[in-house]
């Protein structure tokens, strides 16, 4: 029962996209990202753009050997967090964070950043209060 | 019930002949206790009915005890080329011929009183190297919202909605639109296009502070700049009643050596039936933005 | 993949969303009872019903826009309402790590869609089953023609700019569809001013202001994405007309003869929203759909078009699997 409401629900939401009548993301991810490219980075901000349609941040990744690559991650919509009370100086410069994601299909150094963290494994972003959502336990 | 009542709306606008079901009743009391109320001078004036296709005559002198600024307003002259005094020149698209020219126009920079932006030499020439990166390197050329003072004077006329609470500008260029917050001022959370703007009235003056803005707006077509630090100072006053006087003073240290200030005459649009169209210029900036991405 | 729903998670949803709806109830006036005298309904200064304010779609966030099939009563209540908003809730987070395919539309916490309890199975009211009526034949026929991509979400290929939807491109969401929640951002402004009407909407920031002055329409030879809209006051409800929609507009497979009839009207918890969509060219009926808007928190701006790096990254992406998966730049 619950897997044929599924169905029903992901089958008129993809007739409602072809439609033209867009209820889910901005555009598709499949199109930019590499779901077969997991990528788990490390890194520390330099910048955070705080932008439409998605926000980017910015990332130094030290590889193995010691050379520094410049990632951008693809964040959620950020007005959502401003409602919330996050502002531009909620995530500096020099911020540690791991990034879970995908990463682009042309091969350059972006990713969609599916799950980002602290080093303690708290989630970006999340409050006190906290929104209901099904992945705000730190341990997932 | 409902398609039929539908069917005889659509018929009757057709006609051009819509009823007002509810008239604004004259001799209506003034609402008190709401932000920006009335002081003892100043009770709301009972709102005639409005006559049709005759909107001058409907206008309130003042709303909430201040100026009526509401109205389609544009800029003239070529303070959108360049803010300052400029004479005739050529752009490089001379397929266009005297169309892809650019007229003459005098500042529009009212103190310092030379007429010229006083940058920071640095600035200077960041200002020179965009000014040579054009048109590619103007954001209206890629439909960018244009920020704060440029919308203003673009050359497409905006609107002003105006009633007891915040204030909007509507912009005709690129869809975009600001709003004023005319109480419980508080801070940009980010840097935005068209800034954060903050306004209240000094007397029969509209002043807002704009801010929050990123860096990335100009001042005109001419490589005019700031930072994200610029603070825009804006005095809106009624000459007349199609006249805006319109004044905005600019402050970002990291560009310039002082404050300096434009002013400029906005004019009423006064067709009858006059409205802001559509430019969602997203569709012509395309090939200039992902036209080396096409395939080939 | 799905989280089994552990009496603690249970307990964890319920309180954040009983958390939010006690958030929004605090700004909301006190109901009408029947004890209580009906306070009159707020006016501006000179004489039109106030429907100024931000109001949000958020609560009505997760409630599908057709009925699904099996589904009778348009309202539920009781233990049905329970189960249903349990069901919801567990849709939403098994789809939501997969919003936009596979990877996702970042992280699903800053989304604005959790705990939301609309008791609503459609937002369709009419007709009574609660679905968009069939499309006619030669409506159907114009959609089985379209050749090109239809935006990100389609196969592609994409080849040039215009292989995008108008959302994909940052153009607009369209008409009506930009008042219905999407996964964050479904907040409207009304702003009034003495003849006029002005509604943005957040996502992605366009803004209409609508004469109420009796005008005519502009003529019907000036096209736009958003239409020509005219504006009256009904016993207290805003009514606005929109016709006049450029045809590059698809809307559920209406295009340049789409015409709108909405009302917005005060209800004791914001505002009620209703939309009847009729366009003889595609439909067999016009229909209608409604939704309970309550006051939101904030509106903020939303540049789409300025920072669409994933236009680029999309036909990068594009050109890079043309040559074999390799980066071209």
């Amino acid at each position: 029962m619950r897997s044929r409401l599924f169905g029903v629900v992901a089958g008129a939401a993809f007739a409602v996209a072809a439609a033209a009548v867009p209820v889910m993301a901005h555009h598709s991810f499949a199109a930019e990202f590499d779901a077969k490219k997991p990528v788990k980075l490390r890194g520390t901000v330099t910048k955070m753009e705080w932008i439409n349609p998605h926000s980017w941040i910015h990332i130094d990744v030290k590889t193995p050997d010691g050379k520094v690559e410049q990632w951008m991650v693809e964040g959620g919509a950020p007005n959502a967090l401003l409602r919330r009370g996050w502002n531009k100086n909620s995530l500096l410069p020099g911020t540690e964070i791991l990034v879970e994601g995908f990463q682009a299909k042309d091969g350059a150094m972006r990713a969609n950043g599916r799950d980002i963290t602290f080093p303690d494994g708290k989630k970006l972003f999340v409050g006190s209060s906290g929104t209901g959502a099904p992945d705000e336990r730190p341990d997932k | 019930m409902r398609i039929r009542f539908t069917g005889a709306i659509v018929a009757l606008a057709g006609a051009a002949v819509i009823t007002l079901a509810v008239m604004p009743i004259a001799g209506q009391a003034p609402q008190g206790g709401r932000a920006g109320g009335r002081g003892a001078g100043a009770p709301a004036a009972p709102a005639a009915p409005a006559a049709r296709g005759a909107a001058a005559a409907a206008r309130p002198a003042r709303i909430a005890g201040h100026p009526n600024m509401n109205g389609i307003w544009q800029a003239m002259g070529s303070a959108y080329w360049n803010l300052e005094d400029h004479s005739a020149s050529a752009t490089q698209f001379w397929q266009l011929g005297a169309i892809g020219a650019i007229p003459a126009g005098q500042s529009v920079i009212v103190d310092p009183a030379n007429g010229v932006i006083p940058y920071t030499p640095a600035a200077l020439k960041k200002r020179d190297e965009l000014r040579a990166g054009w048109p590619k390197s103007d954001p209206e050329a890629k439909c960018y919202m244009a920020g704060i003072p440029r919308s203003n004077y673009m050359p497409y006329p905006f609107q002003i909605v105006q009633g007891q609470k915040d204030i909007l500008f509507v912009y005709e260029y690129a869809s975009s639109n600001r709003i004023v917050h005319m109480s419980n001022h508080t801070e940009a959370p980010v840097d935005s296009w068209m800034g954060w703007s903050n306004g209240k009235w000094d007397g029969d003056t509209l002043a807002i502070t704009v801010n929050g803005f990123n860096d990335s707006t100009w001042f005109d077509r001419s490589g005019n700049h700031h930072t994200e630090g610029l603070t825009v100072e804006e005095r809106y006053t009624m000459q007349g009643d199609n006249t805006l006087i319109y004044e905005a003073t600019m402050t970002d240290p990291k560009t310039f050596t002082r404050p300096w200030k434009i002013r400029m005459p906005l004019y009423r649009r006064l067709e009858p039936n006059v409205q802001l169209l559509e430019f969602k210029c997203v569709e012509f900036s395309e090939e200039l933005l992902y036209g080396d991405l096409k395939k080939k | 993949m799905r989280t089994p729903l552990t009496g603690a998670l249970a307990a964890g949803l319920l309180i954040a969303g009983a958390v939010c709806v006690s958030v929004l109830r605090a700004q909301v006036p006190a109901p009408a009872s029947t004890t209580i005298p009906k306070r009159p309904a707020p006016r501006t200064p000179w004489g039109d019903p106030d429907l100024q304010g931000i109001w949000s779609s958020d609560e009505e966030a997760g409630v599908p826009f057709e009925r699904p099939l099996g589904q009778t009563k348009a309202k539920v209540n009781g233990t049905e309402l329970e189960a249903l908003l349990e069901e919801r809730e567990h849709q939403r987070a098994d789809n939501a790590a997969t919003i936009g395919g596979v990877t996702g539309a970042g992280p699903v916490h800053w989304y604005e869609i959790w705990g939301r309890q609309s008791a609503r199975t459609s937002l369709v009211v009419d007709p009574a089953d609660g679905r968009v009526p069939r499309l006619i034949p030669e409506a159907e026929q114009r959609q089985q023609r379209r050749t090109r991509p239809m935006g990100s979400f389609s196969a592609g290929p994409f080849e040039r700019p215009d292989d995008f939807s108008l959302y994909d491109r940052c153009i607009t969401r369209g008409l009506p569809a930009m008042m219905f929640p999407a996964i964050y951002n479904n907040n409207t402004r009304i702003v009034q001013a003495p003849g006029y009407v002005a509604v943005t909407y957040e996502m992605i920031h366009e803004t209409r202001v609508i004469p109420l002055d009796g005008r005519p329409f502009a003529s019907g030879r000036i096209r736009g994405y958003l239409g020509d809209a005219r504006a009256r006051w009904d016993d207290g409800a805003l009514v606005i007309e929109t016709r006049h929609f450029s045809d590059k507009t698809n809307y559920r497979g209406a295009g340049a003869g789409l015409r709108l009839v909405e009302r917005f009207r005060r209800s004791h918890r914001g505002l009620r929203y209703e939309v009847t969509v009729e366009d003889p060219h595609t439909f067999t009926r016009s229909w209608t759909a409604a939704l309970n808007l309550t006051p939101g928190i904030a509106l903020f701006e939303y540049a789409c078009h300025e920072g669409n790096y994933a236009m680029r990254n999309m036909l990068s992406a594009a050109r890079a699997a043309e040559a074999g998966g390799r980066a071209v730049k």
